[in-house]
């Protein structure tokens, strides 16, 4: 699963009847910061998001479980209100127990 | 092997997802240290933000883990890594 963030609807007359009432968005995956994490891609709306929202996605085979079998390789599953990510201190590995001989 | 970097908070979510708490993590290389990628998994191991842990990224598994069997589920924090020797 990763973040996403919604930034435009696709309109499709002609699909797979298992696509039906399904709404189509264009999302952005995003890091926690709000950068783009990778290429803008469709996915089917299973939640009701809209324009701007920040989401969370399922991918392939797990997007389509989520829509009983439906051809989706990409799905909208939750709406995020919010992606908390408190300041911490760096840690390093070694301090964390790494170690390498 | 990746490390929590936050969480996130979903009040709109599929039904099967309800209760769940979702992690931001991010993956990590051999050497411990982030490899730029970033991925949301549901908690079974009562990780908190920092803490190592191992993922299960796999779907199958994972809803198998979780005992939901229409969870569209991809990543799921299975343990958290106490100290590794290599």
């Amino acid at each position: 699963m990763m973040a996403g963030r919604v930034i435009g609807v696709c309109v499709a007359t002609q699909k797979d009847p298992k696509l039906a009432g399904r709404k189509l968005l264009v999302v952005e995956p995003i890091k926690t910061d709000g950068t783009p994490a990778g290429k803008p891609a469709i996915a089917v709306d299973l939640v009701g998001a809209g324009a701007g929202e920040t989401v969370l996605l399922a991918k392939s085979r797990d997007a389509s479980l989520a829509a009983a079998d439906a051809p989706i390789d990409l799905a909208i599953i939750g709406i995020a209100d919010a992606l908390v990510t408190p300041p911490h201190q760096p840690i390093s590995p070694a301090e964390r127990g790494f170690r390498s001989c | 092997m990746a490390r929590i970097k936050g969480h996130m908070v979903a009040t709109v979510k599929l039904p099967c997802f309800a209760g769940e708490k979702l992690l931001v993590v991010e993956t990590l290389d051999q050497t411990g240290r982030p490899d730029g990628a970033e991925l949301v998994a549901c908690d079974r191991a009562g990780a908190g933000v920092g803490d190592f842990v191992l993922i299960l990224q796999e779907g199958g598994s994972c809803r198998a883990v979780m005992e939901k069997a229409e969870a569209p589920v991809e990543a799921l924090v299975v343990a958290v890594i106490d100290r590794i020797n290599l």
